[in-house]
């Protein structure tokens, strides 16, 4: 029909002349000097010093000041409790910064949820540049896919700031996390002194993976590794993967606590897969009580690793913080002051054992803490991650 | 006893040819009114419109591409009566293989030899992808009219089947790509043989300065064949047929068994391709990708005004379901609405396409 | 069977119905009295059927007006005119085809229990009554979509005179039943004639008319043409008002068949489920030649043709098919097509068109072959001027060929099907009940098409319950009972009571349970 052949070609031609408006592009100003970062002021320690150029590319213009600051979040997957937790802390970290700089200037934090999926985060990203945000702060899903898109941002003259998962190369402003290698090997070695305590020959090591793609998950397991060689009869008997996910570990652990009677020691990279594995364990009629669980994150929520060492399902779990605070207050330095940052900044850790969980959990308020029986140490610890 | 209403052409007669009109291009005015909404809807800093940006348009068209060349395939199963299921599950079984006969090389025991397969160029994986994913297709169509089994079943199955393959040959792990590589360790996210050859990053990549996405080019290129058989081909005529009813066409001579399983086929090898291209896209080969595409796929297959009991649904009307879908992701997405929202809203428009469907002036008479 | 001499029990005045661009009626009187037998008799597109759904309730805007018992009604919808007494039972049959007899009959009647439970027992109980006073025996659990045509419609009627309606309205209801069914019916007919039921009765089987009519009025192009007692209109009379001219010798044709076999069928058998529905059937047709299959419902004349249309599978056949004097390897339509065979089903909605596609698309869906380029494309201007030819050949009425199938009134639709097979020049043509639900004019063009084609060559086997055109248009006429050919007779030789007897020669004496 004729009509049916104009109004395709009406159509063709509308997308046609959309594509062809375009933006302007920025202008790209002098740039003046960057004032380098107090080494002291440092939450956490360094491991890469600060580029020479300063945290973007240079030949871009320095970020302009301005009286409102959108900064945009780029979610790996909202669902995850300690991702949870991230979100939170992050917007808390604004609430008060916000209150800091009495709105002068303010800033807005906006964050997208890409529930797992790389296409979606990829998306979420090219999004925020589009909105033009001032800064951006991620944490990729899985490095491969995600990296083309950071460095398009960083490239487009945006501050990124990357959170616990790293992409496969430098192309960003600065990396926040803590040291996944070093818990992994800190899971390794109290598991190689556990075995030992047990006089466990062999002793057999259940490992349950996070998902492939994403940093935490190969530093943890070659930490791990690096760990259990102090005890040359600790094996890894099985491996799984689990992706983070809790409801993934009930699923993948059943079957192998079944066929694997002979299992001491069972390792996840994170709270919620350990705790599936519990509960696995539990379901299938195993005792639990001869399986010693490990994981990582220790949260103090109420269904957080603290609480479960405290409450005798966990063996062992580490406290690993979000980063959040810290990613707030680097991102205000960049924008406002245009202080150069750090290019990795790794953030401490500790430990969560039976014997020390109570104080862990007076010193984050977690839901059983006893109040008034906070020592100094876990005061400070307290102040510095929360 | 028919009543020969719809007849001569008298004056009063143009409301309903114009009702029949808007049916029809159901897809394309859907289009037209949801661009419209999404510049009224965009956000406008310093008063430029932040959705008719170039860099916004061209991405729109780059994340629209997989689903418009997974809607294609759809089309046509659905024009026949049938479903695909599997295509999300294809997508990442094939982005698995592709991946690792790309940057791999393995030496495979075959019949008392040893067989070294990958380190391949990119066109000879694309071929062999493409007909894997044919080949997956046949699987589909054939065991739904050897057992006499709905095609919901079947695709269902290898929907699990190929997704489980895809965990299996990777081992549940994500194959990086990196192109044009030599050497071991890339990175330490994963090892690879060091090949990789450069081409396959041109499927998921842009032509030079411009931004225009090679995956939307690709996607149009397949829209426009498909097309073209579907309407001047004896094929696309005997699909119609068939899906319109398939007793009168087998009594017509046609072998509509054959012509499902080829359409299955088809489809199965354009999921390959969409796979193929989200493998480049993003640089690795993961068997959790592409969870959920096939819905996407038939949301802009039904959208674009195809009758999920086959015999009506147009090329033209998919690719806009494909954009639709999309430019609502868009423009939700810049305003920084939640991804939840999305969903819902997405779903509720795949209701409205459905209804306004069942509002079309009906062609049986009585 | 005078006309119980009363006042109308109800009558429709002045009735105009318009459509976009038609009117379907202009001007119409139509009343009925009780305990009356009325024909509605018409072409199709005179309006019968317009005239029925405004009756019913399913038309509600009209010109005119209707009086029951003398008071003016104006029915909302068909519930409204069926609590008024009004029972329609339409040519469509309105069954569910996944649910059983019993619940198709008491459907939205259901007997029930506490909190609902359906009472099946008793339902089946209703249901078998029914149908017992029907005198037909279906199992009333049987569920629909296992029973032939015939046997559905006779659960319609079941259904419709379970509503005890005082006026019933019947379209078509005997089209697919045999002789002896429709005795039947026509005995429930004289038994609610006394009861006081008016019953209109619409059909296009003047034998049948003729038998049960009180009165008969004709509808032509929308208005009324006569109304009459039935003794005061004779047949030609009746013919005449329908088509508005004079048609003497409607279905008579000359001979031409040669002495060349065209189609030869060998020992044909057809197993299905182990039961036998086809025994060695054998019989020629030569170039030419028109050879009619009588038989009761069931006997088996559609699974003849169909069995030699290659639509049933190879492993339930057995027996030979040669064409033109070369065997013929047939395992589906598609090589019976190849061979030169075509098959006008007996349900063309369902079987032969695909409605939502256009005229053209339909005509051409077998013979897409020769109208190709290379990589399959298809060339619309031969397929137009193919379609086109055929569209002036066959007298199809249409605004154009790109018009959806769907629109085309019945007599139409079977003249598309034919040009569809008529596009692969076939040798031989078979057709099902070729002139089921079409208007006398439109029959009389049908046969005239096969007589023209058969003098060109072409063979033909047609079954069909019409006896009298059977006699009227086949050089042979082939009676098959029980799936065995029982009887063979040449033109001038046979006689519908010939034909009955050799219809019902079972192997047992015992009625065909239906």
């Amino acid at each position: 029909m004729r009509t049916a052949r104009l109004l395709k070609t009406l159509t063709i031609l509308l997308v046609a002349c959309f594509a062809y408006s375009g933006l302007s592009s920025r202008a790209v100003n002098a740039q003046g000097g960057w004032t380098p970062y107090d080494p002291k002021a440092v939450d956490g320690t360094v491991k890469t010093d600060a580029r020479k150029e300063g945290p973007i590319p240079a030949g871009c213009p320095f970020p302009a000041v301005k009286d409102k600051y959108v900064i945009g979040f780029a979610q790996a997957n909202s669902a995850e409790p300690w991702r949870t937790a991230m979100n939170a802390q992050l917007n808390a970290a604004v609430d008060a910064l916000n209150k800091q700089t009495a709105g002068k200037p303010s800033f807005t934090l906006t964050i997208a949820d890409a529930a797992q999926d790389n296409a979606k985060q990829v998306a979420d990203i090219e999004n925020f540049l589009t909105q033009g945000v001032d800064l951006l702060i991620t944490s990729p899903n899985e490095a491969s896919p995600l990296t083309a898109a950071v460095n398009k941002a960083w490239k487009a003259c945006v501050p990124v700031i990357l959170l616990d998962r790293n992409i496969t190369n430098t192309d960003y402003s600065m990396f926040i996390g803590a040291d996944n290698v070093a818990i992994g090997k800190m899971a390794g070695q109290s598991v190689a002194k556990y075995c030992k305590d047990k006089s466990l020959k062999p002793c057999n090591v259940f490992e349950i993976d996070g998902l492939s793609g994403t940093s935490g998950a190969v530093d943890r397991r070659d930490g791990f590794a690096a760990g259990i060689k102090d005890n040359p009869d600790v094996i890894i008997k099985v491996t799984q993967n689990a992706n983070w996910l809790r409801e993934k570990a009930v699923e993948i652990a059943a079957p192998v606590l079944q066929a694997n009677p002979d299992l001491h020691v069972v390792y996840a990279e994170n709270d919620p897969m350990a705790e599936g594995a519990y509960l696995a364990a539990k379901q299938t009629g195993i005792d639990v009580k001869k399986l010693l669980f490990v994981g990582v994150d220790a949260l103090p929520t109420p269904d957080g690793g603290i609480v479960s060492v405290l409450q005798g399902r966990l063996g062992a779990t580490f406290v690993y913080p979000t980063g959040g605070k810290q990613a707030i207050a680097w991102a205000k330095q960049i924008l406002v002051d245009h202080i150069n940052p750090p290019l990795w900044v790794v953030l401490p850790f500790s430990g969560v054992f039976p014997e020390n969980a109570q104080e862990q959990c007076n010193a984050y308020a977690c839901p059983l803490a006893k109040a008034g029986a906070a020592t100094m140490a876990a005061t400070m610890i307290a102040t510095a991650t929360k | 006893m028919a009543t020969d209403l719809i007849r001569s052409s008298a004056p009063n007669f143009n409301r309903k040819r114009w009702l029949n009109f808007l049916f029809r291009f159901q897809s394309l005015f859907g289009l037209v009114i949801i661009l419209i909404l999404a510049v009224l809807f965009s956000p406008k800093p310093n008063g430029v419109n932040l959705f008719l940006s170039q860099r916004n348009l061209l991405n729109i068209l780059m994340f629209a591409s997989e689903v418009g060349i997974l809607a294609v395939g759809m089309t046509l199963v659905i024009l026949i009566g049938g479903i695909d299921l599997s295509v999300g599950s294809v997508m990442a079984f094939i982005g698995v293989i592709a991946a690792d006969l790309l940057m791999n090389r393995h030496d495979v025991p075959v019949l008392g030899t040893i067989i070294t397969v990958g380190g391949w160029s990119a066109l000879a994986i694309l071929v062999v992808c493409t007909l894997v994913g044919a080949l997956i297709g046949f699987v589909n169509g054939w065991s739904a009219e050897r057992f006499k089994v709905p095609s919901f079943v079947t695709t269902l199955a290898m929907m699990s089947i190929a997704r489980g393959l895809a965990r299996a040959w990777s081992n549940n792990n994500s194959i990086p790509i990196a192109l044009g590589s030599s050497g071991e360790q890339l990175s330490q996210y994963g090892s690879s043989g060091g090949f990789g050859d450069p081409v396959f990053g041109l499927l998921g990549g842009t032509i030079g300065n411009t931004g225009l996405p090679i995956p939307g080019l690709i996607m149009i290129v397949i829209a426009l064949i498909f097309g073209f058989i579907l309407t001047y081909t004896a094929f696309g005529r005997r699909l119609y047929a068939a899906g319109g009813n398939p007793v009168a066409t087998r009594l017509s001579g046609i072998a509509v068994g054959r012509l499902r399983i080829y359409t299955f086929m088809i489809c199965g090898a354009l999921a390959a391709i969409a796979g193929l291209i989200h493998a480049s896209r993003l640089n690795q080969g993961s068997p959790n990708e592409s969870i959920g595409y096939e819905l996407n796929a038939i949301a802009a297959v039904v959208i674009g005004g195809a009758s999920l009991n086959g015999g009506k649904g147009t090329i033209a009307g998919c690719i806009a379901g494909a954009f639709i879908l999309q430019i609502l992701d868009n423009i939700l997405g810049l305003n920084s609405v939640s991804a939840n929202v999305q969903l819902v809203v997405k779903g509720l428009l795949v209701i409205l396409a459905v209804a306004l469907q069942q509002l079309r002036p009906s062609t049986e008479s009585a | 069977m005078k006309p119980v001499e009363q006042s109308p029990v109800l009558q429709m005045q002045g009735i105009t119905k318009r459509f976009p661009g038609v009117t379907a009626l202009q001007d119409v009187t139509f009343s009925v009295r009780a305990g009356e037998v009325h024909c509605l008799m018409g072409e199709n597109g005179a309006g019968k059927s317009t005239l029925m759904k405004i009756m019913n309730g399913i038309y509600t805007e009209y010109d005119g007006q209707m009086l029951l018992d003398g008071h003016p009604v104006r029915f909302a919808n068909p519930k409204d005119a069926q609590r008024h007494g009004i029972g329609m039972i339409h040519q469509e049959l309105n069954l569910v085809p996944e649910l059983r007899v019993y619940e198709n009959i008491l459907l939205g009647r259901e007997s029930m229990g506490i909190g609902g439970i359906l009472q099946r027992r008793k339902m089946i109980r209703i249901a078998s009554e029914e149908l017992a006073r029907l005198g037909v025996s279906i199992d009333p659990r049987r569920p629909i979509f296992a029973l032939r045509i015939a046997e559905r419609q006779l659960v319609e009627v079941a259904k419709a005179l379970s509503l005890h309606a005082r006026i019933l309205v019947m379209d078509e209801p005997t089209s697919a039943l045999a002789n002896h069914e429709v005795e039947r019916l026509f005995s429930v007919i004289r038994a609610l004639k006394a009861s006081g039921v008016a019953i209109i009765y619409i059909s296009h089987r003047m034998d049948e008319i003729y038998s049960i009519a009180d009165y008969i009025t004709v509808l032509r192009d929308g208005r009324t043409v006569a109304s009459l007692p039935a003794g005061e209109m004779s047949r030609t009379q009746l013919i005449k008002h329908m088509v508005g001219r004079d048609i003497s010798e409607m279905f008579q044709r000359d001979i031409v068949a040669q002495e060349a076999p065209m189609l030869e069928v060998r020992d044909l058998s057809l197993t299905g489920r182990g039961v036998r529905k086809l025994d060695h059937i054998s019989f020629t047709v030569n170039k030419g030649e028109v050879v009619g299959l009588a038989g009761l419902m069931g006997a088996g004349r559609t699974e003849t043709l169909e069995t030699i249309f290659g639509g049933y599978p190879p492993k339930q056949r057995s027996g030979e098919i040669w064409i033109a004097g070369k065997q013929a390897r047939i395992q589906s339509p598609k090589d019976a097509i190849r061979y030169g065979l075509g098959l006008v089903t007996e349900d063309r909605k369902n079987r032969s068109l695909v409605l939502g596609l256009p005229i053209r698309s339909n005509a051409t869906l077998a013979a897409l072959r020769d109208m190709l380029l290379p990589f399959g494309v298809v060339v619309r201007r031969r397929e137009r001027t193919a379609v086109q030819v055929k569209i002036t050949e066959l007298d199809i009425r249409t605004p154009g060929i790109e018009v959806p199938v769907a629109t085309l009134s019945g007599g139409n639709q079977q003249k598309v099907v034919l040009a569809k097979f008529l596009l692969t020049r076939p040798k031989v043509l078979l057709l099902d009940e070729p002139t089921r639900g079409i208007d006398v004019g439109a029959k009389a063009q049908v046969y005239q098409i096969v007589g023209q084609l058969a003098k060109q060559g072409t063979a033909f086997v047609i079954a069909s319950s019409e006896m009298p055109e059977l006699l009227a248009v086949c050089d042979r006429i082939l009676v098959l009972c029980e799936g065995r050919v029982t009887a063979q007779f040449k033109r001038g030789e046979a006689t519908q009571e010939a034909i009955l007897e050799a219809a019902t020669r079972f192997t047992e004496v015992s009625e065909m349970s239906v």
